[in-house]
């Protein structure tokens, strides 16, 4: 074990170094602040009307915000960072080199992950502060809708948080399929196609049941219910620790043809 | 404990579906040795290579560096292995010395590896620019220099002049008898070209079809062939009777001359005077020593 961890350490300070001169960061920056200023243009044009009656326009503001992140934007983010991560082994024929060394290839498989977890959670920290800023920005120019009552920055924080953890599971698969297909195309088609199977999933009765639902699925029914479902959160945070394990337990045993 | 052999493989077998890649190969790497790996292209020298390596698990055999098993567990004997497949594993976007940087973290090995191994392969002007920029050469001496990082004692280069022009092949092979006797590494060199491992190899291993069909010194390898006799004779066809009713064999031509096994200078003499006795005109007689090339094609087409 204590190897493995050395190893999963010095994986982990090669990877950071690879992603230098990449998108990678720049994504997690871009992609929240897209959403957000989406929502704020929104919010600027309809006014109170883009509000959710029966919730406070701050928690309307994050939750709409929460539904484009979750919906539309994490499947296609998280396609585009896992397929950036793996491609750079997969561009340069590099898995040779990788695993010719004397380093747990699951400690190279698990840094791929945890740096992939990183980037994610970096863009929801991003999310939640940007939705602060923007409502701030719209309590100067919009006076009147109910952006001068105080932030509530805690509730917001715990939003994002548990909509990330439920994306654990999400983040998992797309890392497996990325780092086993050396296509972009495969892994930006299953982006792209779980995205649009999830909005349609979104009204079914099964919703809970569906990866790429379950963060918007949990996190609407904190918000609207108070309730949380932690079965689902559990499938979310803990399926997707499992299948990261699994996966990289399967990707170690491959061979390098 | 000093090892006989760095790499020993017995019975190495891989199939891929119904294609048998490698069948019952057996080599054995002495330490110290410039070990020539050759075959023609398709032979299964990158498959053994990525056997040796455990990129690929074998389907009978074993593999044994340093005189350990290699297996799917801990793989302490790789640390004792540096190693270039096939083309220089290198990320673009880096500079060659972050290239380096990303492979000493992963080895962790002190900082001052990177700057031997770039001295070493020649590279030291050319760290501060992205790999990218590189040509082919710089590139395959990137991919060198990244073998080189650890305090390795086992080399193991697959077609490591691939795409390089002839200045390029040179400083590769100057730099392997340097690795070899300063830094008194074992190599383990594959290539499908005679002539760019015979100046350089102490020890031959020739495979084709994943057989291995011949393992020792050069010398050995020219004493398997004798000499022969090139000659042209005129009318041909009665020279050629002639010849063969006179006991002598002949062998396979490509060109206008008649060739015939031969051990010794006198057979020279012998063969002109029985030729000249029965009226037919010899133009040209030679007594010829194959070369390694020749040997080469003579094992690997036998098969």
């Amino acid at each position: 074990m204590t190897g493995f961890l050395r190893d999963l350490g010095a994986a982990l300070s090669a990877e950071t170094l690879k992603t230098k001169r990449t998108l990678a960061l720049r994504l997690a920056f871009v992609a929240p602040l897209l959403v957000v200023f989406l929502e704020f243009l929104i919010f600027w044009q309809h006014g109170a009307k883009a509000g959710r009656s029966g919730r406070g326009i701050w928690v309307s503001f994050m939750q709409n915000s929460l539904v484009l992140w979750q919906l539309l934007m994490v499947p296609l983010f998280v396609t585009l960072q896992t397929a950036l991560l793996a491609g750079l082994e997969h561009s340069n024929k590099n898995w040779k080199h990788l695993f010719a060394l004397p380093v747990s290839r699951q400690a190279i498989y698990s840094a791929k992950q945890l740096v992939a977890l990183a980037l994610i959670g970096i863009s929801t920290h991003v999310l939640w502060v940007a939705v602060i800023a923007a409502g701030l920005v719209l309590r100067l120019l919009m006076p009147g809708i109910g952006f001068e009552a105080p932030v509530p920055a805690w509730r917001i924080l715990q939003f994002a948080l548990l909509s990330y953890v439920c994306s654990w599971l999400i983040i998992a698969i797309h890392t497996w399929v990325a780092m086993r297909s050396s296509s972009f195309v495969m892994a930006m088609g299953v982006g792209v196609a779980v995205t649009i199977v999830a909005v349609i999933a979104l009204q079914s009765e099964y919703n809970v049941y569906y990866p790429w639902t379950l963060p918007a699925v949990v996190t609407r029914g904190a918000i609207v219910g108070g309730q949380l479902n932690y079965l689902a959160l559990g499938c979310g945070a803990l399926g997707g620790i499992a299948l990261a394990i699994l996966a990289g337990l399967e990707f170690s045993r491959r061979d390098v043809i | 404990m000093a090892e006989e052999n760095i790499i020993e493989t017995t019975g190495l077998t891989r199939r891929f579906g119904g294609l048998t890649a490698v069948a019952n190969l057996t080599l054995q790497v002495p330490a110290g040795s410039v070990y020539g790996f050759l075959g023609p292209n398709g032979a299964g020298k990158t498959t053994t290579i990525r056997m040796l390596l455990g990129l690929i698990r074998p389907d009978a055999g074993q593999v044994r560096l340093f005189g350990q098993t290699l297996g799917l567990g801990p793989r302490k004997a790789l640390s004792r292995v540096g190693a270039l497949v096939e083309t220089p594993s290198i990320y673009p976007h880096l500079t060659g010395r972050e290239n380096l940087e990303v492979t000493r973290r992963l080895l962790r090995v002190p900082a001052a590896r990177i700057d031997r191994a770039l001295e070493i392969v020649g590279l030291e002007n050319a760290a501060g620019r992205r790999a990218g920029e590189y040509s082919q050469g710089m590139r395959q001496r990137l991919g060198l220099a990244l073998a080189l990082l650890a305090d390795v004692e086992l080399l193991i280069l697959d077609e490591p002049t691939n795409g390089l022009d002839p200045a390029g092949i040179r400083e590769i092979r100057d730099l392997i008898r340097r690795l070899s006797s300063e830094f008194r590494m074992t190599v383990f060199l594959s290539s499908h070209l005679l002539s760019e491992v015979e100046q350089v190899a102490t020890r031959l291993g020739i495979v084709n079809h994943g057989r291995l069909l011949f393992q020792g010194r050069p010398d050995e390898l020219k004493a398997r062939l004798n000499r022969y006799l090139t000659l042209a004779a005129e009318p041909r066809v009665r020279a050629e009777r002639l010849l063969a009713e006179a006991g002598w064999r002949l062998l396979p031509t490509d060109n206008g001359h008649l060739k015939v096994a031969a051990g010794c200078p006198a057979d020279a003499a012998k063969l002109n005077a029985q030729l000249i006795q029965a009226g037919i005109q010899v133009s040209h007689l030679c007594l010829e020593q194959p070369s390694l090339e020749e040997l080469f094609l003579d094992v690997t087409q036998g098969v």
